[in-house]
């Protein structure tokens, strides 16, 4: 009934006493002020409705081509859910993806690493460089053939030229003894460099630890190691303790 | 109106409503996405601010003091966070009102009212049914009652009457269901 009575306010069918009834009740009024106000708008809202109609018919086709877009893209991400959690998704995929990768070097690199230590428990190490102090004496060209076939790994030939230069008077004892037990060690002549280096230790205190270190290191690479693991075990020199912890850890004996 | 994507919304020129789509669409999903809502509803959002934009410029009063797409953003803000307010069907409701409260405040770039008047008409007028739609779609085209009774198939001039005002009435009660129209009420009329 309101509404019929604003619609005639509002088309203008009111006159007179109706009129002046009406007006003065929406001054005092303030629910008709709105009801109202609420229908010229509406009314208002029609009228525009029916101008833009065009338009919004143009504004429905584009949505409805955006629409069946995402649907056909939903279809293909059907597992993936909507909203923030699809983005989350998106993220732990490319995490799970990097943790997968991350994982693959790093057993690529563990494998890698194993080997290494596989063969560093396998084969002689690399053995100290040779050279002599040598101030011009007889056994200076013995020292230092020595020396460079030593360094080229020629160690029977070292070992030659190393007891040459003993013969020819050499002072450098010790030093001569220390490679050429390391001669024999690079020959994979066990037997001899622990006897050398037994000796070694004994007659030359300075070359003590090197000497027990290179016999340890005899015993180990001729498949003794029960030999080796009691003087690895007494090293505590940090460099030699160090590497020896190395070995030890290897066969479980910390 | 010198914007050409506001001249090309009015016009329903599709190539550029497709551009509009194509520029603005993923920033108004982004936030949507970030506020509790998913890819359909911001394309539906989208479609309504676009609506709005047009209605307000048709009625001569849009006047961009800012970027069409940041107008168009905006708007989709706003109805969204409607809706959301509307639903109850987001926890966060009330921090991220009073978070777009402030950058509508801040960046002023449309009438709030005047969006929430057209949102609440426009979309409970399409609650209604085809033939009530079409009535009031006649009328407002002025064609005489007695034409649209012909056209309707409607016995005469009286029934298009009463059909015309039971029609209005539904959509008056739908108006009284949305916390928009409570939202405008109160912001024109106070208390």
């Amino acid at each position: 009934m309101e509404i019929e009575l604003i619609q005639k306010y509002l088309e203008g069918d009111l006159n007179g006493e109706a009129l002046e009834q009406f007006e003065k009740r929406l001054e005092s009024d303030l629910d008709l002020k709105i009801e109202v106000d609420l229908q010229r708008e509406m009314m208002a809202h029609l009228q525009l409705s029916n101008d833009t109609a065009a338009a919004q018919s143009a504004i429905a086709a584009v949505h409805q081509d955006y629409k069946k877009e995402d649907s056909e893209t939903k279809d293909i991400n059907a597992s993936l859910v909507e909203g923030p959690s699809r983005r989350w998704f998106l993220v732990g995929v490319i995490f799970l993806i990097l943790f997968m990768l991350l994982f693959l070097i790093r057993m690529l690199s563990d494998n890698d690493k194993k080997e290494t230590q596989s063969l560093q428990f396998a084969v002689i190490p690399e053995l100290p460089e040779a050279s002599f102090m040598t101030k011009g004496t007889e056994d200076q060209a013995f020292l230092n053939e020595a020396a460079v076939a030593y360094n080229n790994k020629q160690y029977d030939e070292a070992i030659l030229k190393l007891d040459q230069a003993l013969e020819a008077g050499s002072s450098n004892v010790g030093e001569i003894q220390f490679y050429k037990g390391l001669s024999f060690l690079g020959s994979k002549k066990y037997t001899q460099a622990i006897a050398l280096f037994t000796s070694l230790k004994e007659g030359h205190p300075l070359f003590a630890i090197d000497a027990d270190w290179y016999i340890a290191m005899s015993y180990w690479y001729s498949g003794n190691r029960a030999s080796a693991i009691p003087i690895l075990q007494q090293f505590d020199s940090r460099n030699y303790q160090q590497k020896a912890q190395v070995y030890l850890k290897h066969v479980g004996q910390e | 109106m010198e914007d050409r994507h506001l001249l090309g919304l009015v016009a329903g020129d599709q190539h550029v409503i497709r551009e509009i789509y194509d520029s603005f669409l993923d920033t108004s999903i982004g936030w949507i996405s970030r506020n509790g809502g998913g890819r359909s509803d911001a394309l539906d959002i989208f479609q309504e601010g676009l609506t709005q934009i047009l209605i307000k410029a048709k009625k001569g009063n849009l006047n961009l003091e800012t970027s069409f797409g940041a107008y168009l953003i905006g708007t989709c803000k706003f109805l969204w966070l409607g809706k959301i307010r509307k639903e109850k069907r987001h926890q966060k409701v009330k921090s991220e009102l009073k978070l777009d409260t402030t950058y509508l405040m801040q960046e002023e770039i449309f009438d709030a009212k005047e969006i929430s008047i057209n949102t609440f008409l426009e979309r409970n007028r399409k609650k209604l049914s085809e033939v009530c739609q079409q009535v009031l779609s006649l009328i407002a085209q002025n064609i005489s009652p007695a034409d649209i009774a012909k056209q309707m198939d409607m016995s005469n001039a009286n029934t298009v009457y009463r059909r015309k005002f039971a029609c209005m009435k539904k959509w008056r009660a739908f108006i009284e269901d949305d916390p928009l129209f409570h939202e405008w009420k109160e912001s024109q009329y106070g208390n």
